[in-house]
C-alpha cells in the first residue's frame, strides 16, 4: 500500500546549481506529494534523468559544467528522455529570452523569482497536460 | 559813249595790209620802228581816240586779228577778245583823273586756249604831228596774277594754320589744366617751357606770395631738376620714373609724388621737350597703408580663428571620446544592472520562497505575532522585487533591449484584465472602482503587452494615492486625431502644478524623503512615459492639490514601425 502510494508519487528532478533555491523547491514539492531528485549541474542532470527517468525535470538555465539549454536539448534528442516534460526557469531578464526556447523545445518557462507554490502549480499544470 | 563796234573793220587781214602799206615809199627808219614794235612780247595797239584800231605788233595781232583761214575755234578766240578788249578801253576811258589809265584785262590765247591775263595801259598820244589817239600795251601779268592768287592762298592758309594751332595750344591748355595731375614740359636743357595750373601751384610762386611758400616752391623746383637730370645730356634716358617728395607750398605738408618723365624726340630723332607728369601719392600710400592694417588685422583674424577651429577641434575630439565613454558607461551600466538584477533575483527567489513555504506552514503552524512578522518580510520582499523590476525594465528601454510586438486587439477585454489583476489591492481598499468604456472603441494596432503595463501602472497610483472616494477608468476615442485615450481618474490626494513634471522623472515621487508615507520607487510614472513613447502615444496629467488626479495614456489607433 505504502509501496504502491509511494510508486505513484510523480518523481520530479529538481536541476538548480544555487543550493538552497534547489532545496526550497525540493522540500516545498515533497511538502506538496511529489518525489524528488536533485540535480546541481546539466551534466549531473543528464546522469540523474537516464537513471531515473523522471516524470518532470525542473530546469534552471543557466548551470555550471553544462547549461540547461544544452542539457534540454540532449535529453529531449535522447530516445528515453525525449517524452519528459521540462519546465525551465530562469532568472535572466534580458538575456536569452526567446532566442533559446525556439532551438530547444521546453514545455513551460517560469522566470524567477517564483514562489514555491506558483511552481508546484506549473509542474501539476505540466503533468496534467501529459497525461491526457 | 564811243560806239560799240568800232574795231572790227579796220582789223580785218586786209585793212591791215593796206595799213601797213599805206605809206607809199618803204622808209628805213620806219620799217626798223616796226620791227622793233613787233620784237616787243607784250601787245602793243594804237587806236584812234574812239577805240578804233590803227595799228598793233605781230603779239597784238595774234591775239586780236585772225588770219585768213584760221579755224572756227581760233575766229571766235579772236572775236571774244576784240570785245573784251573794246570793253577795257571804253571803261579805261572813263574813270581817272591821271591820263595813264591800267585796267586788268583778261584775253583768251587763241593758239593755246589758255587764259592771259594782261594789264592794259592806256597813254594818250600828244604828240604833235601824230594823229590823235591812243597807245595801249598789255602787259602780260599772267604769271602774276598767279602768283598773287598763290601767295593770298598760302597767307590764308597761313592765317587759318596759325587759328588751328592757337586753339589746339588753347585746347591743350585747357586739357592740361584740367588734368588734376601736375605736368611740366620742359626743353632739352630742363628749362620750363610749360606747366599746368596745378604743377604751378607747386613750383612757381611770385615774390609777393611770402618767404616760406617762396622757399618750399623753390625746394620743389630744385627736387624735380635734380630728377630731370636723369633725362638730361648725352646717354639720358627715354624715360624716367621715381619718387619725388614735395610739398604743399602753401602750408608746408608732406606730398609724395610719383613723376614719370618722357624725352619727346622729333621726326629726326632729336629731342625736343621733355614731358613730366607728377601723380599724388598721398591717397596711395594712405590706401597702401589701410590696406597693410586691413591685411595685418586679417592675418590676426586668421591666427585667431586657426587658434579656435583647433581649439573646436580638441574640444569635438575631447566631446567624442567623452560620447564614447559615455556610450561604454552607459553600455556598462546596462550589463551591470542586468547583472545586479540577476544577481538580487537569486538570493530574493529563496527569501520569497521560504517566506511563502513558512507561511503556508509547511514547517508546521507559527504564533501569530510570527506569522505577522513573516507577513512583513513577505511584503517588504515583494517590494524590494517590484524595485528590481522597475530597474531592470527602465534599463531595458534604455539599451534598447525591450522590443516592440504589435498586434490587433480589442481594448475592453484588455481594461478588463487589468482590473481583474488589480482585483486584490481593490478588494483590500474601500474604494468604488469602475470602467467605463465608450461603445465606439476601435481595434487597436499595438504593443498589447505596454499598453496593458501603463494602464496598470497608472490604476496602481491611482490605487496607492487615494484614501476614499473612487478611481475609474475611462476609454474613448478621438476620431480627429485617430487617437485612442485611456484615463485613470481618482478622488486622491492630487499634484501640486508645481510638481506636474517632477512626477515622471526617474525616481521622484511628490515627496521622496526617506520618511515618506507612499511606498513605490517613484520610476513608475517614468516607465509609463517611455512604454508610451515607444508606442507613438504619451502620458498626460490633470491634477490639483486635495481635488484628485487624472492620468491619460493618449495613443495612435494603429501604431506605425518606424
Amino acid at each position: 500500500m505504502t509501496n504502491s502510494a509511494e510508486v505513484a508519487k510523480p518523481l520530479v528532478l529538481v536541476v538548480d546549481d544555487y543550493q538552497d533555491a534547489r532545496e526550497m523547491y525540493a522540500e516545498y514539492l515533497e511538502f506538496s506529494g511529489f518525489r524528488v531528485a536533485e540535480a546541481a549541474n546539466g551534466a549531473e542532470a543528464l546522469d540523474k534523468a537516464f537513471a531515473l527517468l523522471p516524470d518532470v525535470i525542473l530546469m534552471d538555465l543557466s548551470l555550471p559544467v553544462l547549461d540547461g539549454w544544452e542539457a534540454t536539448r540532449r535529453l529531449k534528442s535522447d530516445e528515453r528522455t525525449r517524452a519528459i516534460p521540462v519546465v525551465a526557469l530562469t532568472g535572466h531578464a534580458l538575456a536569452g529570452e526567446g532566442t533559446g526556447e525556439q532551438e530547444v523545445k521546453c514545455d513551460a518557462f517560469v522566470i524567477k523569482p517564483c514562489l514555491p507554490d506558483t511552481l508546484v502549480a506549473e509542474v501539476k499544470k505540466v503533468l496534467a497536460a501529459r497525461g491526457r | 559813249m564811243p560806239s560799240t563796234a568800232p574795231l572790227t573793220p579796220p582789223l580785218a587781214p586786209g585793212n591791215e595790209e593796206r595799213t601797213e602799206s599805206s605809206p607809199a615809199a618803204p622808209d628805213p627808219e620806219r620799217t626798223l620802228l616796226r620791227q622793233l614794235v613787233d620784237a616787243v612780247t607784250d601787245p602793243i595797239l594804237f587806236t584812234s581816240p574812239e577805240g578804233q584800231l590803227l595799228m598793233a605788233n605781230a603779239r597784238a595781232r595774234q591775239l586780236l586779228v585772225a588770219h585768213e583761214g584760221a579755224s572756227e575755234g581760233h575766229c571766235r578766240a579772236v572775236e571774244l577778245n576784240q570785245r573784251l578788249f573794246h570793253t577795257a578801253l571804253v571803261s579805261a576811258a572813263t574813270g581817272g583823273a591821271s591820263p595813264v589809265r591800267r585796267r586788268d584785262l583778261s584775253l583768251v590765247d587763241p593758239v593755246e586756249g589758255t587764259d592771259l591775263l594782261f594789264e592794259l595801259i592806256t597813254t594818250p598820244a600828244r604828240e604833235p604831228g601824230s594823229p590823235p589817239g591812243q597807245v595801249c600795251v598789255l602787259r602780260n601779268v599772267t604769271d602774276l596774277g598767279r602768283a598773287t592768287r598763290a601767295l593770298g592762298e598760302s597767307y590764308r592758309r597761313l592765317r587759318a594754320s596759325e587759328q588751328e594751332a592757337r586753339s589746339e595750344r588753347l585746347r591743350l591748355d585747357l586739357i592740361l589744366d584740367s588734368v588734376e595731375d601736375p605736368i611740366i614740359v620742359t626743353d632739352p636743357s630742363g628749362a620750363t617751357v610749360l606747366m599746368n595750373t596745378p604743377a604751378e601751384q607747386l613750383f612757381s610762386a611770385t615774390t609777393d606770395s611770402g618767404e616760406a611758400i617762396l622757399r618750399r616752391a623753390r625746394t620743389n623746383d630744385a627736387h624735380l631738376s635734380s630728377f630731370l637730370s636723369h633725362l638730361l645730356g648725352q646717354g639720358g634716358a627715354r624715360r624716367f620714373r621715381g619718387e619725388l617728395q614735395l610739398v604743399v607750398p602753401a602750408t608746408g605738408a608732406p606730398l609724395p609724388m610719383e613723376a614719370v618723365a618722357s624725352q619727346v624726340l622729333s621726326d629726326q630723332g632729336e629731342p625736343t621737350s621733355i614731358v613730366t607728369v607728377l601723380h599724388d601719392r598721398t591717397e596711395a600710400r594712405e590706401k597702401a597703408r589701410l590696406l597693410e592694417q586691413v591685411k595685418s588685422a586679417s592675418s590676426e583674424l586668421e591666427v585667431k580663428v586657426h587658434t579656435a577651429t583647433a581649439e573646436l577641434a580638441e574640444q569635438n575630439e575631447k566631446l567624442r571620446r567623452q560620447a564614447l565613454q559615455l556610450e561604454q558607461a552607459s553600455a556598462a551600466k546596462s550589463q551591470f544592472l542586468a547583472n545586479m538584477s540577476h544577481e538580487f533575483r537569486t538570493p530574493l527567489n529563496a527569501i520569497l520562497g521560504y517566506t511563502s513555504m513558512l507561511l503556508q506552514g509547511v514547517n508546521g503552524e507559527m504564533t501569530p505575532q510570527q506569522r505577522r512578522n513573516l507577513q512583513r518580510i513577505d511584503s517588504n520582499g515583494r517590494h524590494l522585487l517590484q524595485v528590481i523590476n522597475e530597474i531592470l525594465d527602465i534599463t531595458r528601454i534604455e539599451a534598447g533591449r525591450m522590443p516592440l510586438n504589435l498586434s490587433d486587439f480589442m481594448l475592453p477585454e484588455l481594461i478588463q484584465e487589468v482590473m481583474a489583476e488589480m482585483d486584490p489591492i481593490i478588494a483590500r481598499t474601500k474604494l468604488a472602482a469602475g470602467a467605463s468604456l465608450a461603445q465606439d472603441l476601435p481595434e487597436l494596432h499595438s504593443d498589447r503587452q505596454k499598453v496593458k503595463q501603463v494602464v496598470l501602472n497608472l490604476l496602481s497610483n491611482a490605487l496607492k494615492f487615494t484614501h476614499e472616494g473612487s478611481v475609474q477608468i475611462s476609454a474613448v476615442y478621438e476620431f480627429a486625431t485617430s487617437t485612442v485615450a485611456i484615463s485613470v481618474k481618482d478622488t486622491g490626494i492630487g499634484i501640486a502644478p508645481e510638481d506636474l513634471e517632477k512626477i515622471f522623472e526617474d525616481f521622484q515621487q511628490v515627496d521622496s524623503s526617506p520618511t515618506r508615507v507612499y511606498g513605490g520607487t517613484g520610476l513608475g510614472l517614468s516607465i509609463c512615459r517611455r512604454l508610451a513613447s515607444m508606442i507613438g502615444g504619451r502620458v498626460t496629467v490633470q491634477s490639483a492639490l486635495g481635488q484628485g488626479s487624472t492620468f491619460t495614456l493618449h495613443l495612435p489607433r494603429r501604431m506605425r514601425h518606424s
